[in-house]
């Protein structure tokens, strides 16, 4: 009875095996001819689908924003890909980036969508980081920007009388090394005395603890700060002092387009020394801000790609943001104007690339004023 | 306020976006059912389908699958021991005794009968708090967090049994589980072999899933029988709601608790089934039974673990904080529809507020009534013979196991979890404590840092903080001094099936 | 394997994992070493004790309960899981899913051959009708045919 049963057993697995061995072949083989078929002066993407990797889980800002425009993608690029957005979460966005450097293919049928955690650990040269990105080519890019608020319990009224606070400045964040770095930076380029508190969970516990009295200065980026820290502002409870501003091509920095009437770090430091920054924190900060907050959220894909594929991705992106409708809808998610084609291009590698010695100034900093080590 | 509430009726009910709402509670009950699979995976499920819906009927699609998740987990929770979902891990420790028993029916009727009314109360708190909601989510500072923190690991003290050494012991293993990972504040990594996987820490279900369905797996095969053990099914649900209703201020106290625990931000509301648990079996009198098949032990914690919803959905909302992972893609789901989360919600879009609990009281009654009569065929599981119930058990849980992260390191984990668990059990160590102790680890360590590095010592008079500690030392004590005060001892180990 | 005696070896085993992750927490930053130290610790000395008790038990009393009556099946039981996984990893989770089901059935449900058939081609089904309905991933395996 058991030696049936086993040989019935062999045989149904000889013939899955077969049966899927068979379909697989199928599968092979018309891609043989989808390839061939691709010789011709069919679009690259004809046929193809477009992984977009994301690597944080889903429903976050970043998330929502790499599934927003995955449609708009699908109908801009030529040949009409699938677009197929893949979280690949876990160690702060490291695991993701890592995965798309090493293990997909540089076909140009994947592309990647970083964020700020990426390009900070980056930067930070953070030990468990194992992509370059040198080795990939930018074709989208999203700034974004935030705001630096201060209780009105400390009688600041005014970014100019800030050093006047009639309390210790208190502030709390995630991690010196995280979101709140390039806010400690801007203390550092005020000369404030600010004691900062890191651990909580993230900027939304940080706002809360702002609002609960328990911190007094606080940073939020721009939706964040649109939608939970302007009631405060209307209702007299917090202040805005500056907006984190942006990097322009000359280096200089300049207002956040989304807060125009707020000062930038400069000029509030003019404002109450009467003179320009100067110094290892000022050029810090200003690199910092280009390369976090100029360009933020990009989309990458491998520098080796096949040309056309990347040809494909910049003229489909580019008429995917000239659409109204994207434009239109857009403004809710991603709140600035894109950057593409080879302005991006030349913007990220003048941005990532920090002044000489800015990296050895920040780590020895945070040691220094944090106590943390990289 | 009200007259709102009853305009905000009319929009709920439009046949489109009732349509949409039972699309959300039958795939909410189905996530439920199905061991392992989390409200995270149902939301990520349904958010490229919420983009380009208003609103309303996007609502109403999303928190439909939220509301009735923890009505449908509870099925595998009391028909094979296994936790179906991370919110009814509690609901094991006298559900699946009864079920045992062959008294499924009855555990199932109880439970879904107070999932009803819990959820329903979890919508009413919401509606209640609107006006304070403000006041009432900033009373909770930092040092105020750790104490609750605090508070729900003293829940290890009640639920460690007749050996409290054992139990604590389980208890600090978990904590130590929960901080493997990045630490908050600094870039340190601790305990993770520099293996990317465990950067973000064990992911909960992991734990549950291996703590409890492993052993399930393992000693059902090697007791080769039924579940039921050879007993007939008897009773009906009836009997498990004229149990609820007997019971009626322990369901009332255990949603309110629900709601409540879960608006507090920071703490989520993981282990507020083990707080229900603990805190019913505290106050009950004649507890003795508690961990043996009391239907008061199935009552208390489902009555929770639906409020909870409600009270979870305050901070995501209104603050744009979300509590857990479910949330924090509702939040998502809301910015695809063109809205944002924040203090507008209940001035200006007030309505859209009214609609969501709505939403959630009426996917709690349809969910309840589709549990109800979905008892019947799914019961029958608890009668079939294990070798031809496990093997499709163990394809689901590693199908399970492998949504938490789309890794293998899940799978791996699972597999050693199991085994540690597997061997606990036959040890008789209790393992809720493990549970409670992961979930609040990094809460405690976080929340602890920030008040002394904030306050000093100063937090420790802060009125909060001595009211709670008040709450900890009288549940602690009285603890100690009715386990004293009996001649046996109660038991509250994780009955499983015994091989 | 007695019981008490594998209560014991587990204790001690237990209290080497707290003991290896209090040294551990000593090589990290300060911040995050108070935590895991100060509970490591807390954890090894109650180890001690719940050590020291069992053994007092143990002296007194004669258990004469076995760790498992049956430990050759449970091992036979863990056996199958283990293989099962190792399967996935290497033909891919369907394929691996469906043997492991269908050999179970047959060996150690003992069904017939017919309703191991008709049994795994409806949970092939389902689990690729799944898969397709609510976006499942599927663990990747050495060689993926499908």
């Amino acid at each position: 009875m058991l030696v049936k049963k086993s040989l019935l057993a062999f045989f149904f697995i000889v013939a899955l095996l077969t049966i899927v061995a068979c379909s697989s072949n199928d599968g092979a083989s018309t891609n043989v001819n989808e390839s061939a078929n691709n010789n011709g002066d069919t679009a690259f993407y004809d046929g193809k689908s477009l992984e977009i990797l994301i690597p944080t889980s889903p429903g976050g800002g970043s998330d929502i924003m790499g599934r927003f425009m995955a449609p708009y993608l699908h109908e801009h690029l030529e040949g009409n890909p699938t677009v197929q957005p893949v979280n690949v979460p876990g160690g702060g966005t490291i695991t993701g980036s890592n995965e798309f450097a090493l293990m997909r293919e540089a076909n140009g049928e994947h592309t990647f969508w970083a964020s700020i955690s990426t390009t900070t650990a980056y930067l930070l040269n953070n030990p468990a980081v194992k992509f370059d990105y040198k080795e990939m080519t930018p074709v989208l890019g999203y700034p974004d920007g935030g705001v630096v608020y201060i209780s009105s319990d400390t009688g600041v009224t005014d970014p100019s009388n800030l050093l006047e606070a009639n309390q210790q400045l208190v502030y709390g964040g995630t991690s010196a090394t995280g979101l709140p770095l390039t806010t400690i930076l801007s203390f550092e380029v005020l000369g404030l005395d600010v004691d900062a508190i890191f651990g909580y969970e993230s900027s939304g516990p940080a706002r809360i603890a702002f609002e609960q009295g328990e911190t007094n200065i606080d940073f939020q980026t721009t939706s964040s700060y649109l939608s939970n820290v302007l009631p405060l502002v209307d209702s007299g409870q917090a202040v805005p002092l500056y907006s984190i501003g942006q990097i322009n091509s000359d280096g200089e920095l300049i207002r956040d387009p989304q807060f125009p009437d707020l000062p930038t770090v400069k000029e509030v430091y003019e404002a109450i020394y009467g003179e320009e920054p100067t110094g290892q924190e000022w050029e810090a900060y200003k690199a910092f801000v280009g390369a976090l907050y100029t360009v933020q959220k990009v989309l990458w894909v491998h520098a080796d790609a096949p040309e056309e594929a990347v040809k494909a991705l910049v003229v489909g992106i580019e008429n995917m943001v000239e659409d109204e409708e994207f434009a239109v809808e857009g403004q809710q998610v991603f709140g600035y104007d894109p950057f593409v084609g080879e302005e991006l291009q030349s913007l990220m590698n003048q941005l990532l690339d920090l002044p000489d010695g800015v990296q050895d100034w920040v780590v020895e900093y945070l040691l220094r004023e944090h106590g943390v080590e990289l | 306020m009200i007259e709102t509430l009853f305009q905000t009726l009319e929009i709920v009910l439009d046949p489109s976006r009732i349509g949409f709402m039972f699309l959300g509670i039958m795939l909410g009950l189905t996530i439920g059912l199905l061991p392992g699979l989390s409200g995270t995976v149902g939301m990520s499920i349904l958010l490229p389908f919420v983009y380009g819906m208003d609103p309303f009927t996007g609502m109403a699609l999303l928190i439909g699958m939220i509301a009735v998740v923890h009505t449908g987990d509870t099925f595998p929770s009391v028909l094979l021991g296994i936790p179906g979902s991370s919110g009814s891990q509690a609901t094991i420790m006298d559900g699946f005794p009864l079920a045992q028993k062959g008294e499924a029916s009855r555990a199932l009727g109880a439970a879904f009968f107070c999932s009803m009314i819990g959820g329903i109360i979890g919508g009413v708190v919401l509606f209640l708090v609107i006006p304070f909601v403000r006041p009432l989510v900033l009373a909770f500072g930092s040092p105020e967090l750790f104490m609750l923190a605090l508070l729900g690991l003293s829940m290890v003290g009640i639920l460690s049994g007749k050996r409290p050494v054992i139990g604590i012991i389980a208890g600090l293993f978990g904590m130590m589980l929960g901080t493997i990972g990045s630490a908050p504040a600094v870039p340190e990594y601790r305990y993770t072999f520099d293996w990317l996987y465990l950067f973000n820490g064990i992911p909960l279900p992991l734990i549950a899933l291996g703590l409890f369905a492993f052993p399930v797996l393992i000693d059902l095969l090697v007791s080769n029988q039924s579940i039921s053990k050879g007993a007939k099914l008897s009773g009906s649900w009836l009997t498990g709601v004229k149990d609820s209703l007997s019971h009626k201020w322990l369901v009332f106290r255990s949603s309110a608790l629900g709601a409540v625990t879960g608006f507090v931000p920071g703490l989520g509301g993981s282990v507020v089934d083990w707080l229900s648990y603990g805190i019913a079996k505290q106050t009950s009198k004649k507890n003795e039974s508690f961990g043996k098949g009391d239907i008061r032990g199935v009552i208390a914690p489902e009555s929770a673990n639906n409020a909870k919803e409600g009270g979870a959905l305050i901070p995501t909302l209104m603050f744009g904080i979300p509590g857990s992972g479910t949330t924090a893609i509702l939040l998502g789901g809301l910015l695809l529809m063109g809205m944002e989360a924040g203090p507008q919600l209940v001035t200006t879009q007030l309505p859209l507020t009214m609609s969501i609990i709505w939403t959630l009281i009426i996917a709690n009654i349809f969910g309840a009534i589709a549990c109800l009569l979905l008892i019947k065929p799914i019961a029958k599981f608890s009668t079939v013979h294990p070798s031809k119930l496990v093997p499709f058990l163990a394809i689901l849980l590693i199908l399970g196991a492998y949504q938490t992260s789309n890794h293998w390191g899940d799978i791996i984990l699972f597999l050693v979890i199991g085994i540690v668990g597997w061997i606990m059990k036959q040890l008789d160590w209790p393992r809720a404590p493990i549970l409670i102790g992961f979930v609040l680890a990094l809460s405690a360590e976080r929340y602890l840092w920030i008040s002394f590095s904030r306050f000093g010592l100063e937090w420790l008079t802060r009125p909060g903080v001595i009211i709670i500690a008040v709450l900890i030392v009288a549940i602690l004590a009285s603890s100690f001094f009715l386990n004293r005060g009996k001649k046996i001892k109660t038991i509250a180990e994780d009955k499983g099936v015994k091989s | 394997m007695k019981k008490s005696h594998a209560s014991l070896l587990f204790l001690v085993l237990v209290f080497c994992l707290f003991f290896w992750m209090m040294i551990q927490a000593q090589s990290f930053q300060e911040t995050a070493s108070y935590f895991p130290f100060y509970i490591a610790l807390l954890a090894g000395i109650l180890t001690v004790v719940a050590t020291i008790k069992q053994i007092v038990t143990l002296k007194k009393t004669k258990d004469e309960e076995l760790f498992h009556e049956n430990f050759m099946n449970v091992l036979k039981y863990v056996g199958w899981i283990v293989g099962y996984i190792v399967l996935i990893y290497v033909v891919g989770f369907v394929l691996a899913s469906m043997i492991y089901l269908f050999v179970f059935l047959l060996f150690e449900a003992r069904m017939s051959i017919l309703k191991c058939l008709v049994s795994t081609g409806a949970t092939a089904v389902l689990l690729i009708a799944m898969s397709q309905f609510m976006d499942l991933k599927w663990p990747s395996s050495l060689i993926t045919f499908f």
